[in-house]
């Protein structure tokens, strides 16, 4: 190694530690810069050391994947300690589900465990092979394509906002530029001698990496970087749309008589400690309707970037302008829904020891909805201590709503557009007329849950049906919070105002919430973009429906005549919704080792194997250091690709000898004639250049590759396609050959 | 046409420790090539023998025929003899010849009152000692100096023989009655043993059709003279030999003394004869360098009357040709020059 190779080494690991800061943004504590600082480290010696002993880059590359999946392991459960298989197991487990964690992880990820998977990977192949070609290879920009390649990955991959453009734009490209041109006028002074221009060319080259660097720099610190591609965003998140909600069963919380099961009216469901009394804790905010319900979903805020339902970490960047509260949650048996009830905007959430030792891995969470939730359900002794910001506050009429409205919900809550009319009509402004509709709601509604026997009339439920002409539509107007939020939410995206149902508690002084303090209630979107609750009280009134009530019939809305239902005409039964069986299934594979992966990883490393093993020979018999052994090498080319063709080469035989083999068995086929000749004359070419007396020029060894070549196509020409494909694939050549039979 | 050959020389003289040039070994397999087309009038379809005997001659060797009668012994030996422009003789070995009916006497001139020597039939270029297992073992035993060291001692005085010398004998293998078979020390000295075969179809109906020539080896006409040979023999010497091909001899001969049935193995005499006749062969191949399949096909001819079999070779009916086969087999040729560092 000659010194200027310590400085394709330093810019290396420069280069390669530019690319890794790209997480700084992303990981939360030490643990990503120490393992990626190491592992580049540990790939630049590991390259050192194959080079000198003249390995090429694809053995550099084989010996760092290989040594990489024998410390994943180690390295996700954070020890020395190896525990045999399991250690191993660890290893191949965190390789199938480092990357989803780390895609599917709200930042700032704790850098620890599989995650971990990804900074040392990365780090370790572009420094080590980049290492590799600085010390190997002979074109000025080979070495920039690892840490290139992994500047690209670490932006896929890492969060929206990149950690310092200047840096990793202008810092990374300016540094790229120098050492490629660095390298590039000493190639050229190795090949054509010393430049006596040299030190011109050098100076007038730095000025024009720094003059693009400087404009670079201005452009980048002027104007904001634009949206970019990001791989968390292809990913596909948790399907929350598919989970029941507590609207959906909002019964069980409500008294009913002579049906139990499942009811929790009277049941304590969780308590809570430290959230102020009165504060409005959250279960399910659901912001989609699609005709039958209100559902929770992913990508419902234009205006963000993180409204998904994602895996969290111990912390998230949630900022609000609330008070931080420290809030403990411990759920009783009674619980049994996957809803995580929390309060205000998150900003650091942990199960506590009670709970079990994988509860996080299965929390998922929204911040744009403020909603967690479990993506099997929430167990008895899951309990939680979570700080947040306390945010929302009760809308005033005063306010104005955000023009960000969901404009299917809009085309979804047409059915309302009689009511709307006619109740917000003389209203200047869409807040009174929000206002106006919620107190006509609250007028002509009753409330009534179906407790009592001849109240069964009036169903659970909030699809079209019974929103429409079976509630709003319709006389009487009766319901409970689900039927009155439902409707609220519909008539305030029909007035052009977002909204969506929330569903939770009020919390009571106790800190115990049980059944019957669960309600619905709406969220109106203002024009800051923050969520504030519309008042309950405004909409919804607790006078119930008078006994003996008339069949419903339709409510006028002059002067627009609203539809006629149909007689007997039943509101429509709305299915239960459960839980697809493959969640399920998907959920136990999930649980064990992949093993279906890992027996495809391996039978696809089998099958890239043998190949990628005659690459390897094929270029380092390219590449061997004496000329001579470049002969040799490309004579065994040849044998070999005869013996991968089916073709008989016994071993220990002169290359002549050989070339007769061949020819016969091309003469077998019929075509061996013209080969035979060709063949001899390549064998004794190449004795006559290994055995003479000057050593051969690599010029002529390049010559004889390319003739080699030739004739090593020309082999398989009369061979079928299908013993050619298998010739790929045949270990024939990488097996000893056997002896001539010429035994006594 | 071939006595074009004459009038060529090779392009650059030939010093010791000098390595054959390019344009001198072309030279060199041109020359080697119209003698075996000279030879190759008398012998039809036979080119390998010739080739064979043209590389002993050039190695500055001797070369032992041993074929069934009326296979070309004899005419081999004379077309190689015609083909030289140089003296040449034929001894006919019967049980009664004397050791002096081959080197000569010495006899007194009553007219000078001295002893004057009268050289025998050996004192000649090329020398075809015909059914040498005939004569007895005295007689075998008076040419082995004069193969060996190229002359003879007659009455203490030393005589010289000239330059080239080429000693080509014929045995008949089958006719054992009443013959003297040649020891192993006599055997060494040969440079090669070869045979010469039937021809092949076409050759022996093309030998039928000019029945008419009586004497087929009176068509080949010398081309070369002894200088010419001499030179040839010294630009063969110059012919490189790399240090894995040497090693791949070494270990020919070490195996072969490891080899099953075999007596006696190759004897360093025997390593010696075998570089020394593949540089030639190199040579009439147009090539400076000797390659490990030039070894491989000299193995045989050079080896052939070296290795001493043991009596179960013969029960087990294993030949000297199956036993080099398998050493060929045992020791892998070398890939690769050997490195200097």
């Amino acid at each position: 190694m000659q010194s200027f190779h310590v400085w394709d080494l330093l810019l290396v690991f420069g280069l390669t530690a530019i690319a890794l800061v790209g997480w700084e943004s992303t990981f939360r504590g030490p643990g990503w810069w120490i393992a990626g600082g190491l592992a580049a480290l540990t790939g630049i010696v590991v390259a050192m050391a194959v080079v000198s002993a003249r390995g090429g880059v694809e053995i550099v590359t084989l010996v760092l994947l290989v040594g990489y999946y024998l410390v994943s392991g180690p390295i996700v459960d954070g020890t020395l300690r190896l525990d045999g298989l399991r250690t191993l197991e660890s290893g191949v487990r965190a390789n199938s589900e480092g990357w989803s964690i780390l895609l599917g992880t709200h930042p700032p990820i704790d850098a620890s465990g599989a995650v971990l998977i990804a900074p040392v990977l990365l780090s370790l192949t572009s420094a080590g092979v980049g290492a590799a070609l600085a010390l190997r290879s002979r074109r000025a920009a080979t070495p920039l394509v690892p840490p290139t390649l992994m500047l690209g990955a670490v932006l896929l991959l890492a969060q929206p906002e990149p950690v310092s453009v200047l840096l990793q734009g202008v810092g990374y490209g300016t540094l790229a530029m120098l050492w490629m041109r660095l390298r590039g006028l000493r190639i050229d002074e190795a090949a054509h001698g010393r430049d006596p221009a040299r030190g011109w060319r050098l100076v007038g080259s730095v000025a024009l990496v720094v003059v693009v660097a400087l404009v670079a720099g201005l452009l980048a610190s002027t104007s904001p970087p634009g949206e970019r591609l990001l791989l968390s965003r292809s990913l596909a998140p948790y399907q929350v749309q598919k989970l029941s909600t507590p609207l959906d069963e909002f019964r069980d919380y409500t008294r009913q008589q002579g049906r139990t099961e499942g009811n929790v009216f009277e049941s304590k469901l969780f308590v809570v400690e430290g959230a102020p009394a009165g504060a409005r804790l959250r279960l399910a905010a659901l912001d989609t309707y699609d005709g039958s319900s209100w559902q929770a979903d992913n990508d419902t805020d234009p205006t963000r970037q993180d409204d998904r339902f994602l895996r969290l970490s111990s912390t998230i960047e949630n900022p609000s302008s609330g008070k931080e509260r420290k809030i403990t949650v411990r759920p009783t048996p009674r619980y049994t829904q996957p809803w995580v009830p929390t309060i205000g905007a998150l900003r650091s959430f942990q199960f506590l020891g009670s709970a079990r030792p994988d509860a996080q891995s299965h929390l998922r969470y929204n911040p744009a909805t403020q909603t967690a939730v479990m993506d099997d359900r929430l167990e008895k002794g899951d309990a939680y201590l979570f700080t947040s910001g306390l945010t929302g506050g009760l809308l005033k009429q005063r306010m104005s709503p955000s023009d960000e409205l969901d404009t299917d919900l809009y085309d979804r809550a047409a059915f309302l557009q009689p009511a709307v009319e006619s109740w917000a009509a003389g209203a200047k402004y869409p807040m009174q007329a929000l206002f106006q509709v919620a107190a006509r709601l609250k007028e002509v509604g009753r409330y009534s849950s179906g407790t009592e026997p001849w109240e069964s009339v009036y169903r659970p439920g909030h699809g079209e049906q019974r929103l429409g002409d079976g509630f709003v539509l319709g006389v009487p107007t009766v319901g409970d919070d689900e039927q009155y939020a439902s409707a609220m939410a519909l008539l305030a995206t029909r007035l052009g105002i977002p909204a969506r149902v929330v569903v939770g508690a009020v919390v009571p002084k106790s800190g115990t919430v049980r059944g019957k303090d669960v309600q619905a209630w709406v969220e109106i979107r203002i024009e800051n973009g923050s969520w504030r609750t519309l008042p309950t009280e405004t909409f919804m009134g607790r006078k119930p429906p008078d006994r003996g009530s008339p069949e419903p019939e339709p409510r006028s809305f002059p002067p627009f005549e609203p539809p006629a239902p149909e007689p007997g005409e039943e509101p429509e039964a709305e299915e239960p919704q459960v839980d697809e069986p493959s969640e399920d299934a998907e959920a136990d594979a999930s649980s064990g080792v992949p093993w279906r992966l890992v027996l495809l990883a391996l039978l696809v490393l089998l099958v890239a194997a043998i190949p990628l093993a005659k690459l390897v020979r094929r270029r380092r018999r390219l590449a061997a250091r004496a000329v001579t052994a470049r002969y040799a090498g490309a004579w065994r080319e040849l044998v070999d690709r005869a013996r991968d063709l089916g073709t008989p080469v016994p071993g220990g035989l002169t290359r002549p000898a050989e070339a007769r083999a061949m020819a016969a068995s091309d003469g077998d086929r019929g075509d061996g004639d013209g080969d035979a000749g060709a063949l001899l004359t390549l064998a004794g070419e190449a004795d006559a250049r290994i055995f003479g007396a000057d050593e051969p020029a690599p010029a002529d060894a390049a010559a004889f590759w390319a003739l080699v070549r030739d004739r090593r196509s020309g082999l398989a020409a009369d061979v079928p396609l299908r013993r050619r494909v298998w010739a790929v694939f045949s270990p024939a050549s990488l097996r000893p050959p056997p002896p001539p039979d010429d035994s006594v | 046409m071939l006595r074009n050959f004459l009038n060529r020389r090779a392009t650059t003289g030939s010093l010791p420790g000098m390595t054959l040039s390019t344009e001198q070994a072309h030279w060199f397999r041109a020359g080697f090539n119209d003698m075996a087309d000279n030879m190759g009038q008398a012998l039809l379809g036979k080119e390998h023998v010739i080739r064979l005997s043209l590389t002993c001659l050039l190695s500055e060797g001797h070369l032992l025929l041993e074929d069934l009668p009326g296979t070309g012994k004899t005419m081999l030996a004379r077309a190689l003899a015609n083909t030289v422009e140089g003296s040449h003789a034929r001894i006919q070995f019967t049980p009664d010849l004397l050791p002096t009916d081959v080197t000569g006497v010495t006899v007194y001139d009553q007219q000078k009152g001295t002893f004057e020597f009268h050289p025998g039939p050996i004192f000649h270029d090329i020398v075809l000692a015909d059914e040498i297992n005939r004569a007895s073992p005295k007689t075998q035993s008076a040419l082995l100096e004069v193969m060996e060291e190229g002359h003879v001692t007659v009455d203490g005085v030393t005589h010289d023989v000239p330059r080239p010398f080429m000693v080509i004998a014929t045995q008949n293998p089958v006719e054992q009655a009443g013959t003297y078979r040649l020891p192993e020390a006599q055997l060494d000295r040969f440079l090669m043993k070869s045979s010469v075969g039937y021809p092949d179809a076409a050759s022996t109906e093309e030998l039928l059709l000019s029945s008419h020539i009586r004497d087929r080896a009176e068509l080949v006409k010398p081309i070369a003279t002894t200088a010419t040979i001499a030179e040839m023999s010294a630009l063969a010497a110059q012919v490189h030999v790399d240090r894995s091909i040497v090693t791949y001899v070494r270990q020919l001969a070490e195996a072969s003394r490891e080899l099953q049935h075999v007596r006696m193995g190759l004897s360093a005499r025997g390593c010696l004869a075998l570089v020394r006749v593949v540089k030639t062969w190199a040579a009439a191949d147009g090539r400076t360098a000797v390659v490990p399949e030039d070894v491989n096909i000299l193995a045989e001819p050079v080896l052939c009357h070296r290795l001493l079999l043991d009596p179960q070779a013969q029960f087990s009916g294993v030949t000297v040709a199956d036993v080099i086969g398998q050493l060929l087999t045992s020791v892998p040729p070398p890939v690769d020059r050997a490195r200097r560092d």
